[in-house]
């Protein structure tokens, strides 16, 4: 005895967006859904085989870190425990925190020597050329480059 | 050996070699470089040294630094690498 294969095809279809039964007529090449626009478009006609691609905004470069493991030299070990124990940090941190300040540093004199330079080289008036150069004396060799009673 | 004294210049050497970074043309980026070579506390030998740095020369003598050649200028006493 043979038994009958269910009809899948006549199985009820429901429309997501409106949660009610379409039926579709295979028979006929078309559906019943056609005039409903929430359901299925046919796209055979109007397709022109380019599926428009999905254009997602590139995420935010991250700042790459490193995980570094670094052996501290002793005469710093002191600084980095102060600084520790002041800011309630972590050694690796206050070592970072102290790497920061000193690379900030660097940046901060190299600006000022830039600064000072041009308006050394720039100055006319000599009481102003004399401060400027001064200062570029003390941005080259540090602070305390000027005696304060400068006899030789 | 002493590191080489960028403290407490005197007033005439620290004048002088003002004069000698303008007269010389010395860039900014010589001056960078000297900066750089400061901070890393260079020794001072006996007598009179230099240093080049391929655009110019800082010549000294003992702990002090004295005056600033330009590149094709002779300097005396020891070189300092």
């Amino acid at each position: 005895m043979v038994r009958a294969k269910p009809d899948r095809r006549r199985k009820p279809i429901i429309c997501p967006t409106e949660r009610r039964q379409v039926s579709l007529d295979f028979e006929a090449g078309s559906a019943g859904m056609d005039a409903d626009p929430h359901c299925t478009t046919l796209v055979d006609g109007a397709y022109n085989g380019n599926m428009p691609t999905r254009t997602k905004a590139a995420p935010a470069p991250k700042a790459k870190t490193v995980r570094q493991s670094v052996t501290i030299p002793a005469p710093l070990v002191a600084t980095v425990r102060r600084e520790a124990k002041q800011r309630h940090l972590t050694m690796s941190r206050a070592l970072i925190s102290l790497a920061e300040r000193g690379a900030r540093a660097d940046l901060d004199a190299k600006a000022n020597l830039k600064a000072t330079y041009k308006r050394f080289i720039d100055e006319r008036e000599p009481a102003r050329k004399s401060a400027a150069g001064e200062d570029l004396i003390r941005a080259v060799f540090g602070k305390g480059a000027i005696a304060e009673d400068s006899v030789l | 050996m002493p590191k080489i004294r960028f403290s407490e210049l005197p007033q005439v050497l620290w004048q002088h070699l003002l004069e000698r970074v303008q007269e010389r043309d010395i860039t900014l980026g010589d001056l960078q470089r000297l900066q750089g070579w400061v901070k890393s506390e260079p020794v001072a030998p006996d007598g009179g040294w230099y240093k080049d740095f391929g655009s110019f020369k800082l010549c000294g003598s003992n702990e002090y630094p004295k005056t600033v050649l330009t590149k094709g200028m002779a300097a005396f006493g020891k070189r300092i690498e």
